[in-house]
């Protein structure tokens, strides 16, 4: 009897944190150019758990290397072997992959990061709101315009203090990769600010999550201390 | 009296809807446009996705003849300068670094290409959210 209540309780853990989305796990490629017809592809892997905040990019394109991002570090590995490192913080926090782990990419936590709420309109069927900037940065930075779509964010639009746009990201193709948790697969960026237009796409496919197998990626192996 | 103030709502109606699609549409994207603009490096993606291979392993001609799109503007290769000063900020870069992180270390971090003073301004942008995060509330997790 007591067997069978462990066995049950333990299934029902089990069951439980089966459904909360920790890891990520997904194929990407990013495709870019540059007003001045510069380009570039980047394809790969990327893997994430948020419990172990180390962003894994698997890269074979342009080149097969791995690169790990951690809250302080970057480390890049060819061949398994460490090439370079440098303490640049991987600001793992403000990754896609966490924001939409922890239910924050609705917004892009826009809200955790001190900017205020204006306007709101509805149009199209899309919610714009408008999002100030902390008085600290007014003179910095402009107006951030957050489009959600169905509950979900469709788009965001950053401003310099010119009101002029100096980055628009669009957010579509939505999968619902498991309940209650939904991935953008395609996310095309706009940079405007330089005097140059940047364009990008970056696309999503085979999008899992709470992978059990391949822990040794997503707890990636660093050098001691780190 | 009544006919003008009912011309006056309407065209204030018309005016009201026309500002309120074009905020919309400020979120649209333009999906032929692009499709004909990123055409070549699509077939590069097709053909590298088939083939498994790295640039290194493609020749100019290569290049050419899968994407028609020239090696010589693929960015590959760039010097870093350590020189680098606020007022040289690009906010392009820090644009980058303050809203879309992911996005951003593919093109900027990563991305030999970009000088080291565009890298820097990336790093900035991400450090400003940061300390945002952190006078908001500790952080988006």
């Amino acid at each position: 009897m007591k067997f069978k209540l462990t066995f049950a309780i333990l299934a029902f853990v089990l069951n439980l944190n089966a459904q909360i989305p920790f890891r990520i796990e997904s194929t990407i490629t990013v495709k870019e150019i540059t007003s001045d017809g510069k380009y570039s592809l980047s394809k790969g892997l990327v893997y994430f758990d948020k419990n172990y905040k180390k962003l894994v990019y698997n890269l074979t394109f342009p080149n097969r290397e791995t690169l790990v991002l951690t809250l302080n570090n970057t480390y890049k590995y060819e061949n398994n072997k460490l090439i370079e490192s440098a303490a640049i913080p991987g600001f793992i926090e403000f990754t896609i992959y966490n924001l939409a782990l922890n239910g924050d990419l609705k917004d892009f936590g826009i809200q955790k990061m001190g900017y205020t709420l204006g306007e709101v309109e509805k149009s199209e069927g899309q919610v714009i709101s408008t999002w100030l900037p902390p008085k600290h940065m007014a003179k910095k930075a402009g107006k951030i315009l957050i489009s959600q779509l169905d509950g979900k964010l469709k788009g965001v639009i950053i401003y310099d203090t010119n009101n002029s746009i100096v980055n628009k990201q669009i957010f579509e193709n939505y999968i619902d990769v498991a309940v209650n948790f939904s991935f953008p697969t395609t996310i095309y960026a706009f940079n405007y600010a330089g005097g140059k237009e940047v364009k990008q796409i970056t696309t999503y496919s085979n999008v899992t999550i709470n992978n059990l197998k391949d822990e040794a990626l997503y707890n990636y192996a660093l050098p001691a201390g780190k | 009296m009544k006919k003008v103030l009912l011309l006056v709502a309407v065209v204030a109606g018309m005016m009201i809807s026309t500002v309120k699609a074009s905020t919309a549409d400020l979120f649209s994207v333009d999906q032929v446009s692009i499709e004909q603009e990123f055409a070549g490096l699509n077939d590069l993606d097709a053909f590298v996705s088939n083939s498994n291979v790295e640039l290194g392993d493609l020749s100019a001609a290569e290049m050419n003849s899968i994407s028609n799109l020239s090696m010589e503007n693929f960015n590959a290769n760039s010097p870093l300068s350590p020189a680098f000063t606020l007022a040289d900020m690009d906010w392009a870069s820090f644009a980058w670094g303050f809203c879309c992180w992911p996005i951003g270390l593919f093109v900027v971090v990563l991305n030999k290409n970009k000088s080291s003073e565009q890298k820097i301004s990336f790093l900035i942008g991400a450090i400003v959210t940061t300390v945002l995060g952190a006078i908001g509330g500790g952080g988006a997790a």
